[in-house]
């Protein structure tokens, strides 16, 4: 899921500053899951935009990022002076494009693809590179977890199986060694890796899918 | 300075209703009360709510170690934090605290109502 973090509440009263009537809008989706832009979280931050002398509101959808969910709000939206969406990034574009004449300001960080470890801890997972691998590593991905994104490890600096550059963060490599091991594939791991192909990554244009099978 | 104060049924509710026979002078400061079945039902969004009609906003109930539903006041003291870190980093000049209070306990209480 997409993980994001709460905008500090001095920059969201800076980007507010011009307006007074506003719209807090959370998103049901995954950044309900990580605690940071849900209905609870939208209704919360409402709260705190009136005791600052707004006249704010909350409210929320299913998810913010498909335009089939934003059609209830086609009523209620042109009442407000600016939207301060807590959704990720997507969802926040995907609402200025659906109410163009309508500022849509982010209340929220996107941090990055990952997982829930714990009650309140989160972790990356996936950089969304655009072509998986993870199958040649037993299932964890040197790309996303590994400091170097090293796809020849390990880079021999860590310790106690924790990563040189984050001693608080597992290494991949080591993750990556017990889990050949256990799985009885280790022998794998001496097989060089070629460079990766970074062509389907974000580093090029702006990517997009195209299915015409399910074209209407 | 205008008080809210949330008291739990069990310990705060009738540890206010004590104290305001002691001193009956604590309820011109007053403005909101309300008796809630456990603080730990009492989320943020409910005390900044409250927080709009008052200056400081108390909750009230049981001392953690004879909290009736164990972990409400524990519940009630975290959410009380996460309000005041919130109300801080949003320069909102307004309070709030978590007391833990009944009837045959009532200093802590008194400490932060009686002026």
């Amino acid at each position: 899921m997409i993980v994001g973090e709460r905008k500090p509440l001095r920059e969201i009263l800076e980007s507010l500053s011009p307006y007074r009537e506003v719209l807090v809008l959370g998103c049901g989706a995954c950044v309900t899951v990580c605690l940071a832009g849900g209905e609870k979280e939208a209704r919360e931050v409402a709260a705190l935009l009136r005791l600052k002398g707004f006249a704010a509101e909350a409210a929320s959808v299913e998810r913010q990022c498909e335009r089939e969910f934003l059609v209830p709000l086609r009523e209620k939206i042109p009442a407000f002076q600016a939207v301060l969406s807590l959704a990720c990034g997507v969802g926040v574009q995907t609402l200025s494009e659906v109410f163009p004449g309508i500022p849509v300001l982010p209340g929220l960080n996107t941090s990055f693809m990952g997982a829930p470890l714990a009650q309140g801890v989160w972790e990356e997972r996936c950089i969304g590179c655009g072509e998986c691998i993870v199958h040649r590593f037993g299932g964890i991905c040197p790309v996303a977890r590994c400091a170097k994104n090293l796809l020849n490890g390990p880079c021999g600096g860590s310790k106690n199986g924790r990563c040189e550059v984050r001693p608080d963060r597992d290494c991949a490599w080591q993750l990556i060694y017990d889990r050949m091991k256990a799985l009885g594939r280790l022998e794998e791991l001496f097989v060089i890796q070629p460079p990766k192909n970074w062509g389907p990554s974000r580093f090029g244009a702006q990517r997009k899918i195209v299915r015409e099978d399910v074209r209407r | 300075m205008s008080l809210g104060i949330i008291g739990c049924e069990r310990s705060g509710f009738p540890a206010l209703c004590a104290l305001g026979k002691e001193e009956p002078e604590i309820w011109d400061r007053i403005v909101e009360v309300f008796p809630v079945p456990c603080l730990g039902g009492v989320d943020e969004e409910t005390i900044l709510r409250i927080l709009l009609r008052c200056d400081t906003l108390l909750l009230v109930g049981c001392p953690p170690a004879s909290c009736r539903n164990a972990w409400g006041s524990t519940l009630a003291e975290k959410r009380v934090a996460r309000v005041s870190q919130l109300l801080e980093e949003a320069e909102i000049p307004k309070r709030v605290f978590c007391v833990f209070a009944n009837p045959n306990r009532l200093g802590e209480l008194k400490a932060r109502v009686v002026v």
